[in-house]
């Protein structure tokens, strides 16, 4: 899914606004401060606003293309949007609200299944809430469980960890995660939290004042030095997907593999994991350049589980700090320190051990198998009919 | 207990007033939403139109209607010769009467209903695929609905008590435009109608209360509701 705006001009009151990037990530994170034109950028793509000029394409269709007079209607735009505030209908149990868009799927191809939505946002037990009663991230859920079910081609989802507490926003990122691989939908994300966004992607667009940046990896924009008020490497997260080689009850580590063949051990701190995992899962990891220590050589009898071989491919120099990229396999993001450079005569292309504690790995999410994943669904599905029977 | 002449007044006036509810219910619905929720030139006249039944003395309204609707009126007259209708001193002179000072009362209700919807729902609607007429039937009436309802039964209570309009458009016609307001105001010139005047004084006031409790239970539902 190719999403590009070119040139797109806005104007609301006194303030301008101007769109011009081009993405094909299926997860982008819009990233920027309050007030910068992030809800509004969402707005122009979802059809709620019309800007003065400019194109707005989704997969080389056009949505809206002011110099020829196209501007197909939000409702026909087919891109569920995620509000803020979520916007759930009050009036309406979870169940309704959920079912808001039936009557408007009719001639779209239905890909997203009532039963998968309930299942993967774990919304059944709040099916016959209204929602007064729920919390800010079960709103949150149910609302993005409603954005699904209208079918849509691509999924706006705006400060989505805004209204959740700490804890439940590693849960909400779980959760999009979850749907993103499930459903292969497209998503954009607007945070003003990096940290939070790094999580899901490396791919963002940066809005500050009204302005968007194209849509970059993270890791050119700190390589670059491009706008370091605002893109702070300190906020950074080191964010890769492995897989579960196998569970040593000895030690209580989880060995994993990269897909670049790196092997890593984690601890089993988090709640995500499960000894019944199986293996072959998928796990997404985070962790902060901070955690990682550099070293000449592999040490032996030390506490540090992971050992990871690399080179330095650049060391970066900004008013945060200082940073180096290692490519051990995948590239991870390292902040040091002068001394640092001058203990360990660093310099670009020299070869470095990477340790890092099995315990500081982050388990941003573990991607469920298809066969565990099958029969929790099935279980989802008979409680619906016992429901919808009740 | 009700004399054969006090049932005939209580009933018409009961009709009049669920008649005169049912009509001034879409007019209300349909004004209130575009004065809540529309920006067109000429709005705050439509506005002052829609409310000056309520400050004009009744009588001058019901003047102002016999002006305009009645025999020799401006549309009057030429609803009268040229279709043979006549709007006043009868049935429909009273039910008219009884919507127009009605109406800035139901307006009034309606629209602050539907002012106190969030317009973000409506985004929300259309963008999962509804129009804008689906999401009106189907976000802003359902959330509107105990201020609608609660305009409705205002809009009963002031027709039930409705006298000054009537007398002058409509007529004091015992059987065909006698209410039950215009009995009481007719009776009590004559000595010793006074238990007649008390009995229907009675049923006045329980139908009033029982109308004004159920507007303000929907008002404080409706602020509930919405949120």
């Amino acid at each position: 899914m190719i999403i590009k705006l070119e040139s797109v001009e806005h104007k609301l009151g006194h303030n301008h606004f101007n769109y011009d990037f081009c993405t094909d990530s299926s997860i982008t994170g819009i990233f920027g401060p309050s007030g910068a034109g992030k809800t509004t950028l969402f707005n122009l793509i979802s059809g709620v606003d019309t800007p003065i000029n400019g194109k707005i394409e989704l997969n080389n269709e056009s949505l809206l293309d002011v110099s020829k007079n196209i501007n197909i209607k939000g409702k026909n735009r087919n891109i569920g949007y995620v509000f803020q505030e979520n916007h759930l209908f009050p009036h309406l149990s979870v169940k309704k609200n959920l079912l808001y868009s039936k009557p408007y799927i009719r001639n779209k191809e239905e890909y997203i299944s009532f039963n998968d939505v309930i299942s993967l946002l774990e919304i059944l037990p709040l099916l016959n809430k209204k929602p007064r009663q729920l919390s800010g991230g079960e709103r949150q859920r149910v609302a993005i469980g409603r954005a699904l079910l209208s079918q849509p081609r691509l999924l706006l989802l705006d400060e989505p960890f805004s209204n959740v507490d700490c804890s439940k926003r590693k849960q909400i990122i779980s959760y999009l995660l979850r749907i993103n691989n499930h459903f292969k939908i497209p998503m954009l994300i607007i945070s003003h939290h990096l940290e939070d966004i790094l999580k899901l992607t490396r791919k963002i667009v940066v809005i500050e004042n009204g302005k968007s940046t194209d849509a970059e990896d993270i890791f050119t924009i700190i390589k670059n030095d491009e706008n370091p008020e605002l893109i702070r490497p300190k906020k950074f997260q080191n964010t890769f997907k492995v897989r579960l080689k196998q569970y040593s009850e000895i030690d209580k580590t989880y060995d994993l593999i990269s897909g670049d063949g790196v092997e890593i051990k984690i601890s089993n701190h988090s709640k995500l994991l499960n000894t019944d995992l199986q293996k072959e899962t998928k796990i997404q990891l985070s962790l902060r350049p901070i955690d990682v220590a550099l070293s000449l050589e592999k040490h032996q009898g030390i506490s540090v589980q992971n050992q990871l071989k690399g080179t330095v491919k650049q060391i970066i120099k900004n008013t945060e700090g200082i940073f180096c990229v290692v490519d051990c396999g995948f590239e991870l993001f390292v902040e040091i320190s002068q001394g640092i450079i001058n203990t360990l005569f660093l310099h670009e292309g020299q070869s470095i051990y990477c340790q890092i504690k099995a315990n500081d790995f982050d388990v941003v999410h573990v991607f469920e198998n298809l066969n565990s994943n099958k029969t929790k669904h099935s279980k989802t599905i008979e409680l619906v009919n016992n429901l919808n029977e009740s | 207990m009700f004399s054969p002449e006090e049932i005939t007044v209580i009933v018409l006036t009961l009709k009049v007033a669920f008649l005169s509810t049912l009509l001034t219910l879409p007019i209300a619905i349909w004004l209130g939403w575009i004065l809540a929720r529309k920006n067109f030139i000429g709005k705050f006249l439509v506005e002052g139109l829609v409310n000056i039944p309520l400050v004009a003395p009744p009588v001058v309204t019901g003047y102002l209607l016999l002006l305009l609707l009645g025999k020799n009126g401006i549309v009057g007259s030429w609803l009268y010769e040229s279709l043979g209708i006549k709007l006043a001193f009868n049935f429909a002179a009273l039910i008219i009467a009884s919507v127009v000072v009605s109406l800035p009362l139901a307006v009034r209700s309606t629209k602050s209903a539907f002012e106190l919807v969030d317009p973000n729902y409506e985004k929300a609607s259309n963008s999962l695929g509804a129009s804008k007429i689906e999401t009106f039937f189907r976000v802003y009436l359902p959330l509107a609905f105990p201020g609608i309802l609660s305009g409705a039964v205002l809009a009963f209570a002031r027709s039930l008590g409705e006298f000054g309009a009537t007398i002058s458009f409509a007529g004091n016609i015992y059987g065909k435009t006698q209410t039950i307001a215009l009995n009481v105001y007719s009776n009590m010139q004559i000595p010793g109608k006074e238990m007649q005047v008390t009995r229907l004084v009675i049923v006045s006031l329980v139908i009033s209360l029982i109308a004004i409790i159920a507007s303000e239970y929907l008002n404080k539902k409706k602020k509930y509701f919405v949120r």
